[in-house]
């Protein structure tokens, strides 16, 4: 049973999406099923946040798009990783770590 | 690179807008058919797939919205489309415009004509290498009047003073001048030798002033200016044969002064001082010195030096009387000749400073009449969902458009009259560069509001400068420094 689904912490969505480009170009559909993959179903990216968020990226210049055909031969827009995406991948996996080890320790606290 | 990459972004943005959103449609509309193909495979009816498949979705225009929020330099349409209102407003009313269009215009050129004048002649400093070592000196009398120096007092100054690297008297005369392309009349100064030298310049071609040629008797010499030497002379490149007859007298051309340099103001010819001799009174008060203080000397250690020598010369004059000098005193050649129109000037540029305040409120007052019509307006607007901010930039737009507008108009009437201005009179003294003396002001022009009403006042301070100014310059000399010198600002300013 997939745990119920959480919405996206704020900064979190565009560590996961390019996480999830680590593994090939993809379209926005394929993101968001990949992201609700690797998180075990507790993320689920609605288009409305999606979109924005690769369009933003794309014209920070982490990742690039292209129109391509989808796996059942439709046309559609994929994504890929940049060389700055790649960069800005472990500038925010360092990040996020720093901030889940601090929420641990808070949570540890006594 | 990211750089890069956001600057393409943006101009697709700016320039591809339509591009951008069809690429977003299609992109929107594919990502709806791949869920409701998801949704087909995963078993459910043609029908209910697509329902469900439009939920997820959550709106296609709203999605389309979310992004175009996000696009870098989608403010800018939002800023072309304020304008655009904002011009509609201000054509809907055209008395209320054109009023308070006149007022800003007619504030803005005032408290701009003053401006310029007070940058021109107090804040911006003289043209010269170090231009705030460049020093008027002068003699004080009795009755502590400051008047021009008599030459064996000069020379006292010149021998025996410790605080100047050069110092050098001149005066200026309108003679007639023959030997070049036609007779004229021209202003020619007498100058000691190191004239140059206080000014810290060389000709550009030919030679200086030697000690030799201001010798009583010496063969007579001069110099030209960059002007003349070109539109008088032909710009020859050998000077030999160049001869001019001034006054009666032969001079041979020695050398050519660099473009720009005119000191005093509107002089073509620089002879050597005094070839017939000196004067030898201590009370004809005949020339004005200038002097380039040395390196580490204060005006005030120049004043004591200066004053000392001249109580010297005092006690020891066989002239006394109120003519003689008892003082001397040094100051700063900007201050000299802006001398006492300085509070003068700050006093009129606080009054039309006050102008603006004025025109400011009644603009803003109209303005404000104007948006209490306009309650229905802004009721609907922000029922529609603009936000306050948006509401308040729309007031901020319609205000900067009247502004522009007034500046742009009082600009064009000014640019007119600063070409004839500049075509009536040739010549320009000290601080003016020499491409600025015959181009028209507006060719380059800068194209914001503010610098553009600047431009504009320049034209209404040439106006009034000289009648209206040089009553104050406390030299008594017959032609005005104020009209020089606020002169070439108008064309080479800013």
């Amino acid at each position: 049973m997939s745990p119920e689904p959480t919405s996206l912490l704020q900064g979190t969505l565009d560590l996961l999406i390019l996480k999830s480009l680590i593994a090939g170009e993809m379209h926005g559909l394929g993101i968001s099923r990949r992201i609700q993959q690797i998180t075990g179903g507790t993320f689920v990216v609605k288009p409305g946040s999606l979109f924005p968020a690769l369009h933003r990226m794309e014209e920070e210049g982490w990742i690039s798009a292209f129109w391509g055909e989808s796996e059942n031969n439709r046309r559609a827009k994929y994504y890929r990783l940049s060389k700055a995406g790649l960069k800005q991948l472990e500038v925010e996996t360092k990040r996020w770590g720093r901030v889940s080890w601090a929420i641990a320790q808070a949570l540890e606290a006594s | 690179m990211p750089l890069r990459v956001k600057v393409r972004s943006f101009l697709r943005n700016l320039f591809l807008s339509r591009r951008v959103e069809t690429d977003l449609d299609q992109e929107v509309h594919s990502h709806l058919e791949m869920l409701i193909a998801e949704n087909i495979r995963a078993g459910m009816p043609p029908h209910e797939a697509q329902r469900a498949a439009r939920i997820e979705l959550g709106g296609i225009e709203q999605v389309k919205e979310q992004v175009r929020e996000e696009g870098i330099g989608n403010w800018l349409h939002s800023v072309l489309s304020d304008c655009r209102y904002g011009f509609r407003q201000l054509r809907k009313n055209p008395g209320a415009t054109a009023v308070m269009v006149f007022t800003l215009a007619l504030a803005i050129g005032a408290t701009t004509a003053i401006f310029s004048v007070v940058y021109g002649v107090l804040l911006r400093p003289l043209p010269y290498t170090d231009s705030n070592r460049i020093m008027a000196v002068f003699e004080v009398n009795s009755k502590r009047t400051w008047s021009r120096l008599a030459d064996p007092n000069f020379d006292d100054f010149r021998d025996q003073s410790r605080s100047f690297q050069a110092i050098a008297k001149y005066n200026d005369y309108v003679v007639s001048v023959s030997g070049a392309s036609q007779p004229t009349r021209t202003s020619v100064a007498h100058v000691s030798p190191d004239f140059l030298k206080v000014f810290g310049i060389q000709p550009i071609l030919g030679r200086n002033f030697s000690a030799g040629d201001a010798k009583k008797g010496a063969g007579p010499t001069a110099l030209v200016s960059n002007g003349y030497w070109r539109q008088d002379l032909g710009s020859p490149r050998d000077l030999s044969q160049s001869h001019l007859k001034i006054d009666g007298a032969v001079f041979s051309v020695i050398g050519v002064l660099p473009a720009g340099f005119r000191f005093p103001a509107d002089v073509d010819l620089w002879v050597p001082a005094d070839l017939d001799g000196e004067n030898p009174s201590r009370t004809s008060h005949n020339y004005d010195a200038v002097g380039r203080l040395r390196d580490g000397v204060t005006v005030e250690q120049a004043n004591g030096d200066i004053s000392a020598i001249a109580q010297r010369i005092h006690d020891t004059s066989s002239e006394q009387g109120d003519y003689l000098l008892k003082d001397g005193i040094v100051v700063p050649l900007q201050d000299s000749i802006t001398g006492k129109a300085r509070p003068a000037l700050f006093v009129l540029l606080g009054a039309v400073g006050f102008l603006l305040l004025v025109a400011c409120a009644n603009v803003a007052n109209l303005l404000l009449a104007q948006a209490s019509v306009r309650d229905r307006e802004l009721a609907i607007r922000s029922a529609l969902g603009a936000a306050r901010g948006r509401l308040i930039r729309q007031f901020l737009t319609e205000a900067f458009l009247l502004s522009l507008v007034g500046g742009g108009l009082g600009l064009r009437g000014a640019s007119r009259s600063v070409f004839q201005y500049l075509c009536s009179r040739s010549c320009f003294p000290p601080r003016s560069p020499p491409a600025s003396e015959r181009s028209p002001p507006h060719a380059r022009l800068p194209g914001t509001c503010a610098r553009a009403s600047r431009k504009a006042g320049a034209d209404k301070r040439v106006r009034k400068a000289p009648s209206a100014l040089a009553g104050l310059s406390w030299r008594r000399k017959s032609r005005s420094h104020w009209f020089s010198w606020s002169e070439p600002d108008c064309s080479g300013a800013a």
